[in-house]
């Protein structure tokens, strides 16, 4: 009875275990002792309410030792800087500011988890529910859905999606949509990927982190 | 004499019945430690801060900490709903209450123009505001956050958004609460992961049931956790509570029985009857019952702490009764007829001196002094009356003579070669001041209230590890405001905000969440102007949507605040209504300087109260010194010469300083209560030097003295081996003291010498 037991409780883990590796791989691949990370983003943010999506564009810049930068470039220009000390927000009318962001905290946690090829925090607030390779062997997806009630009231889904090079070498996260219970839905994605892996950038690089 | 008159006797019985009676019938022992604690001068400041303080001690703090947090949830809300039930409990927090979020939103969303968080506020103030909230809020369409219809079209500015998120800063923790537990995950590093409930008791920490009750509950939350890998952490009043009344009862009854039975066999041995020990302890004890009757009946109750203080004089009282029983058996050896009469002169004087030196307590303007005051002259009024009057009448059996070794022994103590040294009261003024000078140079009197308890080390390094892990730091410092309407005190608090805002004190108040109506007004006004503005014609042209329609303004009603789910949410802050005045208190880390007001006070309960012990300790200081003055006063007035009387005084008062100086050799705590040991050793001291003076066979007082010094030695001197360090001290000085005294009274004999030759 007891192997009986056991035997369906593997058939029920062993497929989220697979699924789970498949993305743990990838960030694995792309971003495994990554010592820098800067990319270009663009956000699409489609609410049902509005005639026309928001659209704003812009740099995000990570360095395990240092945090993260999120700078909107267009339509308005703010920069965002989160590390241990906090968040800190500069703007036209303010400079580094520390100001208590706490969407912004929990999405910085998000990506940093990502980029760091981490997913303790991430699985303990999300189940994935889908994971794949494309046919043409070139993307992967993961489909993200919160545990707690709590995120789920402003959060219904998270997708990730990546690429992969001819062969078959993960190359990171190309787009992140978010879906709100309303379906109302956030892209971001990601391109001109700059990314140091082993080796410490150059200082310069470093340098709007100070 | 009055004293053997059978209606006094009578009389004296009826006192002690109705005083007994009233002590039984309306007894009232307050327990509550902060009931020690020196009161502020102002009624409505102790008793708002008597509210800050009750809720602050029902609080209890619980911590799981493992490494893998999705256990940690379960298992510990498993264990946490396990004693939610009970009604120990008023309240079990472990998660965020989305009900209370609701509810919060419920009511201040009809109202949303009226709030701005604090941050918005100040920019209501700056030039180009429309502006910068505009930014702001562009910022947020473009920002992470996800955007909904209901957002847009109800919060546009997204002010009230900013409004709400900034209630999370009342809390000082750093909680992660994005999954809804309060939790401190530490994924990123090898530490454990930990999940935090608070707990809110149900009714007072310092009753000893609760205590224990919610000590097996951590015991068994602990056992059960520890049994997932689970490490269970806590810390509240109610723990340090419980073990301090642990240690207590242990060192009671190990110190207590001790000392108890060490007596007994004494006595017994010495009077080789058990009938002096019978009646002395019945004497005592009936002495106790009186003074408690007449304490009880001048102050209403009385604190447990003078209660346990004023049982000491069983070791100034037991004086009497030796004095009388050697007295009776050196009689029944020389086989002559025993009379009290021949007593009282030594008695009352000894009585008189002690009795001063006790109602200099009184002096001190502190409660608890005063009840040690009365308690103490009325009980050692009480023994004394026993002994002379009751002892000659119930105890009719012929006494046995005192044991030959015990006579030999006093011999030696009355010879011993350090009271020769003493003999001269320029050596004694001498000494004295010489052991002052190094008092003086060495003592470091440490009048911090915290220092007086001994708290255990365990329960020190759970609250310490609860506090790095939410990074939350002890507040010792409080602005109390207070005010006769809601509306005055919110005024007042955001009076005191901006002085404090000024002085570089960053810190949310009431008034910052729920400001009073002209500020509401003020906001409001400032959210219209933006809307209808240029820029904000703009804004909502950029988005497609039409500008919302203006509305009236209505005040958000300020009673509100007084029900949940605000009351709850303010729990910490605001303290309710008290002698008609609303109160609130804002905490501050910093130090801060604010003017003298009628409406706002700074309240460092622990530094408040030290120095209040300071101020005591010196006031005790000079009760010291004048008791001194006044005796040496009175006995050269009425009894003998002035040297004599300074020689009489200065014997008692050196053993006092010399013990102090021993103790601070020694480390010990110094403090207000090794002032009281000094009176207490110079009272007792006293009775030694006047009976030895008066008497007309010194040895068979030394006798009595040697007895009653070895009770109060073991009675008070097995304190010294306390964990509490202010006990220690206070047994290390009286067992000191009171050897020092028996060592070197027999000094006064000398002037027996003198008038002889």
């Amino acid at each position: 009875m007891k192997i009986k037991v056991f035997c369906l409780l593997l058939t029920m883990v062993l497929p989220l275990h697979a699924e789970d590796s498949i993305l743990v791989e990838q960030l694995h691949q792309a971003y495994d002792q990554v010592q820098y990370f800067e990319a270009e983003f663009v956000q699409n943010k489609q609410v049902k309410f509005l005639s026309k999506p928001l659209v704003s564009t812009g740099v995000i810049k990570y360095a395990p030792t240092h945090g993260m930068i999120w700078e909107v470039v267009k339509p308005i220009w703010v920069k965002t800087k989160i590390n241990n000390e906090g968040i800190f927000k500069t703007n036209s009318f303010e400079q580094n500011v520390k100001v208590n962001d706490v969407q912004m905290q929990a999405v910085a946690d998000i990506l940093g988890e990502l980029l760091g090829a981490r997913l303790d925090r991430m699985r303990s607030q999300f189940e994935l529910s889908a994971s794949q390779l494309s046919d043409d062997q070139l993307h992967w997806e993961a489909t993200l859905i919160p545990r707690s009630k709590l995120i789920k009231k402003a959060l219904a889904q998270l997708h990730i999606e990546g690429l992969l090079d001819e062969a078959g070498q993960g190359q990171g996260i190309s787009k992140i949509t978010l879906v709100d219970p309303n379906e109302n839905i956030t892209t971001i994605v990601f391109s001109e990927v700059v990314m140091f892996n082993e080796q410490s950038p150059p200082a310069e690089l470093l340098h709007d982190f100070q | 004499m009055i004293f053997s008159k059978l209606w006094f006797r009578v009389l004296w019985l009826v006192i002690i019945g109705l005083t007994g009676f009233h002590a039984i019938k309306q007894l009232q022992v307050e327990t509550n430690i902060l009931k020690l604690l020196p009161q502020y001068e102002s009624e409505l400041t102790n008793e708002l801060m008597g509210v800050a303080t009750e809720r602050v001690n029902k609080q209890l703090v619980l911590m799981a900490s493992a490494k893998s947090d999705t256990d940690l949830k379960e298992h510990f809300k498993y264990q946490l709903d396990a004693i939610d039930n009970k009604v120990l409990y008023e309240n079990i927090i472990y998660q965020i209450d989305t009900n209370q979020m609701s509810g919060l939103y419920a009511i201040l969303a009809p109202r949303r123009f009226n709030f701005l968080s604090h941050d918005d506020a100040i920019l209501r103030h700056q030039k180009g505001y429309h502006e910068h909230l505009l930014t702001l809020a562009r910022e947020s369409l473009y920002g992470v956050q996800m955007l909904s219809q209901e957002q847009l079209t109800t919060d546009p500015l997204f002010t009230f958004q900013r409004f709400m998120s900034s209630f999370g800063s009342l809390n000082q923790m750093a909680l992660d609460v994005s999954e809804g537990y309060f939790m401190v995950e530490q994924s990123a590093t090898e530490q454990p992961s930990h999940m935090l409930a608070f707990v809110e008791l149900a009714s007072s920490a310092f009753l000893p049931d609760n205590q224990n009750a919610v000590h097996s509950d951590i015991i068994n939350m602990r056992k059960q956790l520890a049994e997932q890998g689970i490490e269970l952490k806590s810390f509240g009043a109610v723990m340090y509570a419980h073990q301090a009344f642990q240690d207590a009862k242990k060192e009671i009854s190990t110190v207590g029985v001790g000392s108890l039975l060490a007596i007994v066999a004494l006595i017994t041995l010495a009077f080789r009857s058990v009938s002096p020990l019978l009646l002395s302890l019945s004497a005592i004890a009936l002495g106790l019952l009186v003074a408690l009757g007449v304490t009880v009946w001048v102050f209403g109750a009385i604190h447990v702490f003078a209660l346990v203080f004023g049982a000491t004089i069983a070791g100034v009282s037991i004086d009497y009764c030796f004095h009388y029983w050697v007295d009776a058996h050196f009689r029944a050896a020389e086989q002559k007829p025993f009379n009290v009469t021949q007593l009282l002169p030594a008695l009352f004087i000894g009585f008189g001196s002690s009795a001063l030196v006790y109602l200099g307590f009184l002096l001190t303007q502190y409660n608890v002094l005063a009840q040690i005051a009365v308690f103490s002259v009325t009980g050692l009024l009480a023994v004394l009356m026993n002994v002379v009057c009751l002892f000659p009448w119930i105890h009719k059996a012929t006494v046995k003579p005192a044991p030959k070794p015990l006579e030999r022994f006093s011999e030696l103590v009355i010879n011993n070669p350090i009271q020769r040294l003493l003999r001269s009261p320029g050596w004694v003024l001498g000494l004295l001041f010489t052991a002052m000078g190094c008092l003086y140079l060495i003592a470091q009197p440490n009048d911090d209230v915290r220092d007086l308890q001994h708290l255990s080390p365990t329960l020190k390094a759970e609250e310490q590890a609860i506090r790095n892990a939410l990074d939350w730091q002890p507040i010792e410092q409080y602005v109390l405001v207070h005010d006769d309407s809601m509306s005055g005190l919110l005024q007042t608090e955001a009076k005191v905000l901006k002085m404090l805002e000024s002085q570089g004190v960053d810190v949310l108040g009431v008034s910052d969440f729920i400001p009073p109506v002209e500020t509401q007004l003020l906001n409001f006004q400032a959210m219209k102007a933006t809307l209808e503005s240029a820029a904000g014609q703009q804004y909502f042209q950029e988005l497609g949507m039409a500008v919302p329609e203006p509305v009236d303004f209505k005040p958000f009603a300020l009673n509100q605040i007084t029900s949940p789910p605000l009351s709850t949410l303010f729990n910490q802050r605001l303290l309710g209504t008290v002698l008609d005045q609303y109160g609130l208190l804002i905490p501050v880390q910093q130090p801060i300087s604010l003017p003298d007001d009628p409406h706002f006070s700074i309240i460092q309960q622990a530094e408040d109260t030290s120095a209040l012990f300071a101020q005591f300790r010196m006031t005790a200081t000079w009760v010291l010194s004048g008791a001194v003055l006044v005796l040496l006063l009175g006995l050269s007035l009425f009894k003998y010469g002035f040297i004599q009387s300074l020689h009489l005084v200065l014997l008692p008062l050196l053993g006092g300083v010399v013990a102090m100086l021993f103790a601070a050799v020694a480390g010990l705590h110094l403090s207000l209560f090794s002032v009281l040991a000094v009176l207490l050793i110079l009272g007792m001291g006293l009775d030694y030097v006047v009976f030895l003076t008066e008497s007309q066979r010194p040895q068979t007082i030394m006798m009595a003295m040697l007895l009653a010094g070895t009770t109060t030695v073991l009675a008070f001197g097995l304190l010294a081996l306390s964990h509490v360090p202010v006990l220690k001290s206070f047994g290390f000085m009286v067992g000191v003291g009171m050897v020092w005294v028996l060592m070197t009274a027999p000094a006064i004999l000398d002037w027996r010498n003198r008038d002889d030759s």
